[in-house]
């Protein structure tokens, strides 16, 4: 028996093969068999996730800054602690956490989710250990605390929309 | 498996990311599993912080067996709060597998050569950096039976319960979000920065990614339990041994 070949229909867009009795493409949305003012509309949209993309790449940008600032914070710290006490330990301390920052900093550009994640955790972490240690530090520089953990947290929020897009 | 449009209810292919018949975009289950994933990493994480912060807070008020017992009961609880949002997943971790030979040699012999190296190292460094010498039973000694308090805090309850949190929980939620390898090493990176101390971060990142590996590649809990388990009980069996050995007269 023959089979009766209909040739397919694929998205204008992005080449997704689209079923005979659907409209949209199911893949990037398109309105293939819509009307005129559909399409126009998918057009829209499409500007509009564009500029999502990119305020979400800017946010993750400023979260990637702000564990660079933050590494360049705690190594202040450990050279200041070095050359008032001659506390070489701290020095130690800083330093690596430092490394550890920028090197998630730097991930940050290949895996953004997982590394500021990661990086917001480091920080926490430090902000408790700072507490134990001398619980006057918890109201120290409070303000630079919350906008780190703001930036941070706006980019994990913005590396997760990224994933769906 | 196929699902339906949430709008018009046409029904759609799996790897549809729109619907074809009314252009409703769909929300994928798998991003809200992953923003669910995030969501508990943070509060898992954030919770024990609070803990360890509350802990120490009470320890430094009052050391004593009452207060460690109750500590240490919050510490499970708190394990299996968490267990519960993935209960299916993490207790069919306690599944039995098939372990090759190799796997349980190793499981036996690794744990065999941390635990002494950590010990004498650990010991070592306290003695050149702070030149104290540094043995649990000192806080111990005052209780009852110190050897079984030591036992139960350090040898039964850390493996069995860090295992569920870490190698269980954690793990599966951060498999959710990225790659198995990644996964490993994020896992042990947590494990070790929960620990609070750097000169501890040197051997328990790559011990976490020894843990990690086999929790990968056997898919179940026993073998970095009988790790841990025999890791901690070297430790404290070495620490009771120069305690019984030379502490007694001065504590007399």
């Amino acid at each position: 028996m023959e089979e009766i070949l209909v040739p397919a229909v694929h998205c204008s867009q992005c080449n997704t093969q689209i079923l005979d009795e659907q409209v949209f493409c199911t893949a990037c949305g398109y309105p293939e068999r819509g009307t005129e003012a559909q399409q126009s509309g998918f057009h829209a949209k499409r500007v509009i996730a564009n500029q999502t993309t990119q305020n979400a790449s800017k946010r993750i940008k400023s979260a990637r800054n702000s564990l660079y600032v933050v590494a360049g914070l705690s190594l202040f710290w450990g050279l200041i602690y070095f050359f008032r006490f001659e506390d070489s330990a701290t020095l130690i301390a800083t330093g690596i956490l430092a490394v550890i920052y920028v090197v998630l900093g730097y991930w940050s550009q290949k895996r953004p989710l997982i590394a500021l994640v990661l990086g917001l955790l480091v920080f926490l972490t430090i902000v408790v250990i700072d507490a134990i240690l001398d619980p006057s530090t918890i109201y120290k520089g409070i303000i630079i605390k919350v906008l780190v953990i703001g930036y941070l947290a706006k980019g994990i929020n913005s590396a997760m929309q990224l994933r769906n897009i | 498996m196929d699902a339906h449009c949430s709008r018009c209810k046409n029904l759609l292919p799996e790897t549809a990311r729109f619907c074809g018949h009314c252009g409703n975009r769909l929300v994928t289950r798998q991003s809200l599993k992953e923003r669910r994933s995030i969501q508990l990493i943070i509060a898992f994480y954030g919770a024990y912080l609070l803990y360890a912060v509350i802990a120490y807070a009470i320890y430094a008020e009052s050391d004593s067996l009452f207060t460690e017992i109750a500590l240490e009961s919050v510490f499970v609880l708190l394990t299996l709060l968490f267990t519960f949002f993935d209960a299916r997943n993490v207790f069919s971790l306690y599944n039995v597998v098939r372990i090759e030979w190799k796997g349980l040699l190793f499981s036996l012999l690794f744990p065999l050569l941390t635990g002494l190296t950590v010990y004498y190292s650990v010991d070592w460094l306290n003695m050149m950096l702070y030149e104290e010498d540094t043995n649990l039973f000192y806080d111990y000694m005052f209780y009852d039976s110190p050897f079984f308090w030591a036992f139960i805090f350090y040898v039964i309850i850390p493996p069995v319960f860090e295992e569920l949190a870490f190698r269980g929980f954690l793990f599966n939620q951060l498999q959710i979000v990225t790659t198995p390898r990644i996964t490993i090493l994020a896992t042990a990176f947590i494990f070790a920065l929960i620990h609070f101390s750097l000169l501890s971060f040197v051997w328990i990142f790559p011990f976490g990614i020894v843990l990690g590996y086999l929790r990968h590649k056997y898919s179940t809990l026993w073998l970095g339990m009988l790790i841990h388990f025999i890791h901690n009980l070297i430790i404290v069996l070495l620490d009771y041994y120069y305690f019984e050995g030379y502490s007694f007269s001065e504590i007399l």
